[in-house]
């Protein structure tokens, strides 16, 4: 509102006319009158008289206009002229300002897009919630969850400080909804979720205390607005009635208001259920509200007049008698109860941790941003640097005659601001076309079942970012140049008669920017180079199996309460039925397949040997397995026997092991063959406690075999397979090896599965994309780098091009005498040339310096290239040097054109 | 009109202002109409010229302007000597007597 008012009052002062101006008009006036009087005096008629008065005083807008130079006028009022003024010569260089918006616009619109990334994942407040109010309890630095279920009950009955204090975990749930069964996202919240967040029901009520006080007693549900309209068509009736989830009955108590879709962001929450229904919605996982190991993310609100300090002062007060009420264990996981509370303000479910890490990524992107931007700035302040030496005479008359220097300058200043602000338009629109790429890009969030869904905003915060880079970019550009232009060396610009001595001058200047230009460019450039041929290296990298054709395929019995029982007889249902069906060639299953998120370390210990290797407890990766799984997977097995049939939950226990292991904990065997019959026990006292894998790990299992290691993150782990018969896992992963094109046996694979069991919700993805999932993180950093790389190369063309194109004009006379005296055209063409390569090669040299020095600072982002990979060092000059060659050809050639006489005719 | 355009050189219509000013407040007709008086015709200020000077000159600080009342009861707007002004007009004429003294002695030698 105070905007609004602020510009109503500027409009009203302007039609009131400036008062400067007035006094100019009236002080005019008085004069014309006074002269006419005279006239009249002297015997001349009215009418002759003030035609002679106004004739003497001669063009009364041109005293104005110096006046207002001089005086400096009423801030809007001179604003808007120069506004016109500006557009004017803007429209009247069409081509140089479309170069000039251009080049910002491309490095604007880089920044908006990561603007609006960074205020959807970290700033942007939660829907539907009074955000001032709410803050979010943080563990330590963030990466961990704040609190066990009952230290969040004595917190939030303790706490003084506090207005309330609600818990909650996101899950995902089998909806069963027919012929629709699918994955949906929900929180468990404690029962007064609601009522501490301030969210309102559209329909229904929300959870009553006492629905989440006893495990498993009230199956109950709030359904979010838009799932409530989506599914069941805003049916008003439905209050009461029941859906199923995870195979379970849920009552449906009500509807919440429009726009509130949870506190998980950015994955879209549909419903919430009492926390007390942990064991139905989190079947997999063992039940935790009793537990004090730290696993809920807890949110609240302060009360009236308490301090943030105050409160984590008593929360954490509150914690330290809970360690001495209940010590913790020495086992990591338990540690982290000890490592202080503090709050921040609420936001969507992501790690506070992780946000960090997060918003170090786009920071860093940012600085690359930055650089194409300043480049773009570069280009434009050249372009301002020679319209002002063509504009050299007109501003040093003005000067002469008295004008401040200070009015000059804002006026090239509100010129260059308009050139920003169209840029600004641009880069708007860039952006808008970005966010809608970035939108329909997945993120690879662990475990994400859930499509997420991530809202790319062009709003009013947005806007005001472009408008502030704007203005800023704009000073950067145009203070130079305005400056340049305007410096008092009134006497020698008017005298020159082609204002050389100030093109001389500037252009130090405008060299020294495109060196910079080229040295940044370079070093992005590097970058870009590096970050490709690391990109190249993960995408041929040796997986260590088949990347041909595939399917893979992710299913959850655990959502539908499978037991091991009826778990192992659907994995041989499951396997018989689809290795039937046409176009199969072969299948497997493992609880987890290579590149997929679930893997993690067991701790190991060898027969007779303490678990300890080089002072550390010893450890590999498991995978759980079936039938025929190296067969499918392309996996050689190099000694030993594959599991069979034979290998049931009942038989001896078996495990393969990798060379890797073989050969780490082996060292002494002639064969790793050897290692067969050899006894290793899977597990420690430490997982059991925490409830990582199955009861019977405790027991001595056989190496039966050896098999080449796959690799995760291009790495040798030290890794076993077991089979799935004897280490049961209720989400497990298919590989499905097809004859035809994989896409086509999709369908009978659906069709199969549902004839098992219909409520099973399953997603298949080819197995290259599977693989991509894992290279997509360094493809995108790539095509960052490459993508601006290649904007900053086309501007620093752009700009080397126009500095050599206006060095030409500015030597049309010195060529034309050097042509006249005998000069040939390639003679003049190589001193251009020399001129532009001579630039260029600075810029190498500065670029070189800098690229090895950063470089060598994020050497860490690559993967297998050095950071002074020859290659690339080599390359990138090279091929930024032929294109500058390009960019000084075009005008070197106009030079040779030059007519000697009528180069010396010339003004 | 029958005076014959005199130009002035760069820097002495200021001086001229300051002289015209230096005997009382005047607004922008009057100043014109005093330098064309005590020079007996012989300089007239184009008006192009003299508005400009007196608003660099104010923005200077050698002379002030302030809105009255003029003569035949009109609105007007009176330019004032300002101390630097007399201090600025005094170091100008000097400045005037050195090198009009030299050009005529240039000019009186055969």
């Amino acid at each position: 509102m105070f905007w609004l008012r602020l510009i109503c009052s500027r409009l009203y002062g302007l039609l009131r006319k400036n008062r400067i101006e007035q006094e100019i008009d009236d002080e005019m006036r008085f004069h014309l009158l006074m002269r006419t009087r005279e006239n009249i005096e002297r015997g001349m008629g009215p009418e002759e008289a003030e035609l002679e008065a106004r004739r003497r005083f001669g063009n009364v807008g041109r005293i104005k206009d110096l006046a207002r130079d001089i005086k400096g006028g009423g801030l809007m009022e001179t604003l808007l002229q120069d506004m016109r003024y500006g557009a004017r010569m803007l429209l009247k260089h069409k081509g140089s300002t479309a170069i000039a918006v251009l080049s910002l616009a491309l490095g604007i619109g880089a920044h908006t897009a990561l603007f609006s990334l960074a205020d959807a994942f970290l700033w942007r407040a939660l829907p539907g919630v009074d955000n001032d109010r709410l803050f979010t309890l943080v563990r330590g630095d963030g990466m961990i969850w704040p609190s066990s279920y009952p230290d969040y009950i004595v917190y939030r009955d303790r706490s003084q400080s506090l207005a309330g204090l609600a818990a909650y975990d996101p899950v995902t749930l089998a909806f069963g909804n027919k012929e629709r069964s699918r994955l949906v996202m929900g929180e468990l919240v404690t029962g007064n979720f609601f009522e501490v967040l301030g969210v309102g029901m559209s329909q229904g009520r929300a959870f009553l205390p006492d629905e989440d006080r006893t495990p498993g007693a009230h199956p109950v549900v709030v359904l979010s607005h838009d799932f409530w309209v989506s599914e069941f068509g805003g049916d008003p009736q439905l209050i009461g009635k029941t859906v199923t989830l995870n195979n379970q009955s849920f009552t449906v108590i009500g509807v919440a208001k429009p726009g509130f879709a949870g506190i998980s962001k950015p994955l879209p929450v549909e419903f919430w259920i009492p926390t007390m229904m942990q064991a139905v919605a989190k079947p997999n996982v063992p039940p935790s509200l009793n537990s004090r190991s730290v696993g809920l993310f807890v949110i609240g609100s302060l009360k009236e007049g308490v301090s943030r300090e105050q409160a984590e002062a008593e929360l954490n007060a509150i914690n330290r008698q809970l360690l001495q009420e209940y010590p913790p264990s020495s086992e990591e996981i338990d540690s982290w109860r000890t490592l202080p509370l503090s709050l921040a303000p609420a936001q969507g479910t992501l790690f506070t941790g992780l946000r960090i890490r997060l918003a170090v990524a786009i920071t860093l992107a940012m600085v690359l941003a930055w650089m194409v931007l300043l480049i773009g700035c570069a280009n434009v302040a050249n372009l301002l640097l020679a319209r002002g030496a063509t504009r050299y005479k007109e501003i040093a008359l003005r000067l002469a005659v008295g004008a401040s220097r200070l009015r000059l300058i804002r006026q090239l200043l509100t010129e260059s601001l308009l050139l920003a602000l169209l840029a600004a338009a641009g880069g708007l629109l860039l952006t808008f076309w970005i966010n809608q790429l970035l939108m329909s890009i997945q993120l690879p969030l662990p475990g994400a079942w859930v499509a997420t869904e991530v809202e790319l905003r062009l709003d009013g915060r947005v806007f005001g970012f472009a408008l502030m880079l704007s203005v800023l970019t704009s000073l950067i550009f145009g203070l130079a140049p305005a400056w340049a232009a305007t410096k008092p060396d009134v006497v020698s610009a008017l005298k020159d008669e082609s204002g050389m001595s100030g093109g001389r001058k500037w252009f130090s200047l405008r060299n020294l920017l495109v060196v910079a230009q080229i040295a940044t460019s370079l070093t992005l450039l590097v970058g870009a180079g590096l970050s490709t041929r690391s990109l190249r290296n993960i995408q041929n990298m040796d997986l260590g199996f088949d990347t041909g054709n595939g399917l893979v395929m992710t299913l959850d019995l655990g959502r539908l309460k499978y037991d091991k029982e009826r778990g192992l007889q659907f994995y041989t249902q499951f396997i018989e039925q689809l290795a039937t069906t046409p176009g199969v060639r072969s299948i497997t299953i493992a609880d987890h397949l290579p590149l997929d998120t679930g893997w993690g370390f067991r701790n190991i210990s060898i027969e007779g040997q303490p678990p300890v290797a080089d002072g550390r407890p010893m450890n590999a990766v498991q995978q759980n397995i079936g039938l025929r799984y190296f067969g499918t997977m392309g996996i050689p097995l190099l000694r030993g026997r594959d599991f069979t049939a034979q290998d049931t939950a009942s038989s001896e226990r078996v495990v393969i092991i990798n060379e890797t292991m073989a050969r780490r904990h082996w060292p002494k065997l002639k064969d790793i063959g050897e290692v067969i019959g050899q006894r290793i026990r899977i597990g420690s006292d430490l997982e059991q406690r925490l409830h990582i894998g199955s009861d019977q790990d405790a027991q001595l299992t056989t190496i039966i075999g050896v098999a080449v290691e796959t690799k995760t993150y291009g790495l040798k782990y030290d890794g076993m397979w077991t089979p799935i018969s004897q280490n049961f896992s209720p989400s497990f992963q298919a590989l499905v090896r097809t004859n035809a094109e994989e896409t086509s046996t999709v369908p009978a694979l659906r069709r199969e599965v549902a004839a098992l069991d219909p409520n099973l919700p399953i997603k298949i993805i080819t197995l290259r994309e599977h693989i991509r999932s894992h290279t997509r993180a360094a493809e995108m950093f790539a095509g960052l780098l490459t993508s601006l790389g290649g904007v900053g190369l086309l501007l620093t063309a752009i700009g080397l091009y126009g500095v050599m194109s206006y060095a030409v004009a500015q030597r049309t006379r010195e060529i034309g005498i050097r042509m006249s005296l005998g000069a040939r055209a390639p003679d003049v063409l190589k001193m251009i040339i020399r001129h532009g390569m001579r630039l260029t090669l600075a810029g190498l040299a500065i670029g070189l310096v800098a690229a090895l020095a950063i470089m060598r600072v994020v050497r860490s982002l690559f993967y297998e290239v050095s950071a002074h990979d020859p290659i690339t060092f080599v390359a990138v000059p090279l091929a930024l040097s032929a294109v500058a060659l390009l960019a000084c050809y075009v005008p070197a050639r106009r030079a040779t054109k030059v007519d000697p006489l009528a180069a010396l005719r010339h003004e | 009109m029958p005076t014959p355009d005199t130009k002035l050189l760069q820097g002495t219509l200021d001086m001229l202002i300051l002289k015209a000013l230096s005997l009382g407040p005047l607004h922008g007709y009057g100043i014109g109409q005093r330098i064309m008086q005590m020079s007996e015709d012989a300089l007239r200020v184009e008006e192009g010229s003299l508005y400009p000077a007196l608003y660099r000159i104010e923005r200077q600080g050698w002379i002030t302007a302030e809105w009255g009342v003029s003569e035949n009861n009109l609105r007007a707007k009176f330019y004032k000597l300002t101390r630097a002004g007399r201090k600025q007009l005094q170091i100008e004429e000097e400045n005037w007597e050195r090198l009009a003294g030299a050009v005529f002695k240039v000019l009186q030698t055969n």
